[in-house]
């Protein structure tokens, strides 16, 4: 019973990948349009058996996590800052609201113009393309504390200073979450096309170098690549929320 | 969620809206020098950033070799928009973006409605659509440049596959949360099943729908510019690449600001769109 629902929720996975096989093998499609899964598979198993693929990801994902991790930082100050000061919500409301609907991979060549086309730039550009994101989330979080969770904490005697650090920023951790799922996407994206347009190794690049040399198996496993490091980030973005977010349960 | 920032939600949770947002403002007095005042002091801060911008280039504290200054930026784009280079780029670019949003709106919708009518097709497609779905959808331009060339075709393509899963999830999750009371109040006052579902069912999960259309929105810009980055000899990602390949950074700041623009208007306008077509769901919610 279990087995038959387990294959009735992935037939249609399966169903595709089989006619996949079969079109690419039968000969309708060039090879390089669509090569059969089994030489996708192949390939991508070469490749993470020689370390090629391995160290591309690592270097894409570090480029990423480490923007993202800029960008969750000032972005968690940003909003914390614009939810408990007046002059710094005026300020930046407007620029937030801006700046939240620029599509930002437009700055790429501005980035290499001002920061090269080594790990910095795109670090900092996918930085500044998540911040805003974790911004609002941030403030929408400490806006909307529990009002009842600050007067207890200040009838129990809890300093300002504190208050911030014991009970606003805990009570915005599901919203900050939220803004990290919605800039996690956001940050492989302008990864990867960075990498497409300036180089400098990465997934990115080792799939537009396949596709400019008709390499059809090394395009494809790439982008496996691509989809595997997407899932597989996300499932641990949702893991660790499990994790903090224990009390959110009770 | 991108709203939040401009317009504080009204529940009772949260604190009252500060003074200087523009719905403090307007209702603390509706007369036209207040709200004047408001919009004034919103678009003050963007003021400030052009004129720091102005300043700390002409005092050479930043090379204007690595950023030009605001004025210079600004009378390339005058020239740009003048000599109808931009317009005539930007129309490729907007003819792509909306062309594909446009498909995959089409196409998401019917097949979220479709998956959640029918068990079958539901079956079918939502095991495809989780596996789909954490691809970086940008990861398909190479693919795309391969199949179909460096050509319109293209570009839109990468369009419709990025903007269709949020659409069909969306709708999805709305027909799916469609209050059943409606549904029953609708059947016993003898609405027929096919009516239900045009005067009841498409109406009730408008809101759900039109929420995936506004993620999709910025999402297609995003895609038509890394299309135009990457493989394109038009469109304006391609002319910002062009002008910063050259080292004409001028007119590739203005062409920059230019574009921001545009996509700010537009996400401005599905939100005004949006707000109108549902202002019964807003005041429901509301009250």
């Amino acid at each position: 019973m279990r087995v038959r629902r387990a294959l009735a929720s992935v037939y249609s996975v399966m169903l595709v990948a089989v006619v996949w096989e079969m079109v690419a093998r039968s000969g309708m499609v060039p090879f390089f349009f669509l090569p059969p899964l089994s030489t996708i598979a192949i390939t991508f198993a070469g490749q993470i058996a020689d370390g090629t693929l391995v160290q591309e990801t690592l270097l894409t994902i570090f480029r990423a996590a480490s923007g993202l991790a800029i960008a969750v930082a000032a972005g968690i100050a940003l909003g914390i800052g614009m939810a408990r000061s007046r002059a710094v919500h005026w300020f930046f409301d407007p620029i937030v609201a801006v700046a939240m609907s620029v599509p930002s991979l437009t700055l790429v060549p501005a980035f290499i113009l001002w920061f090269g086309i080594g790990h910095e730039s795109k670090i900092l550009l996918v930085a500044l393309s998540c911040v805003w994101s974790m911004a609002v989330s941030t403030y929408n979080g400490a806006r909307n504390v529990d009002r009842r969770l600050v007067w207890s904490a200040r009838v129990m005697g809890t300093p300002e200073g504190k208050l911030l650090w014991k009970v606003v920023v805990p009570a915005a951790t599901p919203y900050i979450f939220n803004g990290m799922q919605v800039a996690l996407p956001i940050s492989l994206i302008v990864a990867f096309v960075f990498e497409m347009v300036a180089g400098g190794g990465g997934l990115g690049f080792q799939e537009i170098m396949a596709a400019r040399f008709f390499k059809a198996p090394d395009l494809f496993a790439a982008l496996f690549a691509i989809l595997l490091v997407g899932f597989v980030l996300d499932r641990i973005l949702r893991l660790v929320r499990a994790r903090v977010l224990v009390w959110l349960q009770g | 969620m991108a709203s939040t920032a401009t317009a504080p939600s009204p529940r009772a949770t949260a604190p009252a809206p500060s003074a200087l947002s523009p719905r403090g403002l307007a209702s603390a007095g509706s007369r036209l020098p207040g709200r004047l005042l408001a919009a004034l002091s919103r678009v003050l801060p963007i003021v400030v950033l052009c004129a720091l911008w102005e300043l700390v280039t002409r005092t050479g504290l930043v090379g204007t070799q690595i950023v030009p200054p605001f004025s210079t930026v600004c009378a390339a784009a005058v020239d740009l928009l003048r000599s109808g280079t931009l317009l005539q780029h930007l129309g490729v670019s907007l003819y792509r973006a909306l062309g594909g949003l446009a498909l995959s709106i089409v196409v998401g919708v019917s097949l979220g409605i479709s998956m959640a009518r029918n068990r079958h097709v539901e079956n079918f497609f939502d095991p495809l659509v989780s596996l789909v779905y954490p691809l970086p959808k940008t990861a398909l331009v190479p693919l795309t440049m391969v199949w179909l060339g460096i050509t319109d075709r293209a570009a839109i393509l990468v369009v419709f596959l990025a903007g269709l899963l949020p659409i069909v999830v969306n709708t999805y999750h709305g027909v799916r949360s469609v209050d059943r009371v409606l549904l029953w109040s609708a059947r016993s006052l003898g609405t027929p099943e096919r009516g239900l579902f045009r005067r009841v069912v498409i109406p009730a999960s408008m809101p759900y729908i039109f929420n995936g259309v506004r993620i999709a929105l910025p999402v297609s810009f995003i895609v038509v510019i890394s299309v135009e980055l990457v493989a394109s000899k038009v469109g304006i990602g391609n002319l910002i690449n062009g002008f910063g390949g050259l080292g004409i950074y001028d007119y590739m700041f203005a062409t920059i600001l230019l574009f921001v623009a545009v996509a700010f208007v537009a996400d401005r306008c599905a939100v005004r769109i949006g707000t109108g077509v549902m202002r019964w769901h807003e005041e429901r919610d509301a009250s």
